[in-house]
């Protein structure tokens, strides 16, 4: 990914209804990075239509979760596909990155924690993965030959 | 980074300018919002999300950050636009803020 912030390349139509898009890093700028996941959630806006906010959710705390730990402020590459069909998005997003840690998906915050003790014990981060289980089912994660394959599907609304 | 912050006779009102606040602004974000904690002696400070449409749970966690700055002020946020929303309500934060509907008015003249 360039300096300016990086691209997005593909994109290409498959069916109608899939597309494959790719992320690609070319420097370790972890700012870069964020803005190229950005500039991707963006550009797919359009295609993923007015109902879009938990599809977009999604994206963007799995994408950023590649780019801060299983990438982890090196170069990289994030593949993306993304399924849409009427009532749900199947997604696909494949790195080379570091695998997940004991190769399983983290649990995310208990949300029922957050609500109590005071204001300052509140967490600042975490939420990643308490929002992707909210909103997706049929998580899958594997690793095969030193590629993170994450699957999941995201009711559309 | 566009926050405009101005004082009125509720308190002080925090005006978000951007259209998301993400991961790549989180951290600038939070600092903004500090120098405006440090300088404000406002009793009270809303949030005005209603220009925002889209906020990760980095802009969330910056959020939280902000309040605990801010405390033991109050930061009430308004306006907030659907998935953002959804946001506060998926994570429960819904119960943590004080949430109103509608964006701030613009200032009376002569309050």
């Amino acid at each position: 990914m360039a300096a300016d912030g990086g691209r997005t390349d593909g994109g290409s139509a498959i069916r109608r209804d899939r597309w494959r898009c790719g992320l690609r890093f070319v420097t370790a700028d972890l700012r870069a990075s964020h803005a190229a996941v950005r500039d991707l959630l963006i550009a797919l806006r359009p295609r993923l239509g007015p109902d879009r906010g938990a599809v977009e959710i999604v994206l963007a705390e799995a994408l950023n979760n590649v780019v801060e730990h299983a990438y982890a402020g090196n170069d990289g590459r994030i593949a993306l596909r993304l399924t849409v069909a009427p009532r749900e998005v199947r997604i696909r997003i494949g790195d080379s990155g570091r695998p997940m840690p004991g190769l399983v998906l983290p649990r995310g915050l208990c949300p029922h924690r957050l609500l109590h003790g005071d204001v300052c014990d509140l967490p600042e981060g975490g939420f990643g993965w308490l929002l992707i289980r909210e909103l997706a089912s049929g998580l899958r994660y594997r690793q095969q030959d030193g590629r993170n394959l994450l699957r999941l599907v995201v009711r559309r609304g | 980074m566009r926050i405009d912050a101005t004082e009125t006779a509720d308190g002080l009102i925090v005006t978000v300018e951007e259209a998301r606040i993400d991961a790549m602004i989180a951290i600038p974000f939070k600092d903004r919002l500090r120098e405006l904690a440090v300088g404000t002696g406002a009793a009270r400070v809303v949030m005005d999300l209603s220009r925002v449409d889209f906020i990760d749970s980095s802009g969330l966690g910056a959020i939280v950050a902000s309040m605990k700055a801010l405390a033991p002020r109050p930061l009430e946020l308004a306006g907030l636009t659907p998935t953002v929303a959804k946001l506060f309500r998926l994570t429960r934060m819904d119960s943590v803020f004080t949430i109103h509907p509608h964006p701030v008015p613009p200032a009376a003249d002569g309050s």
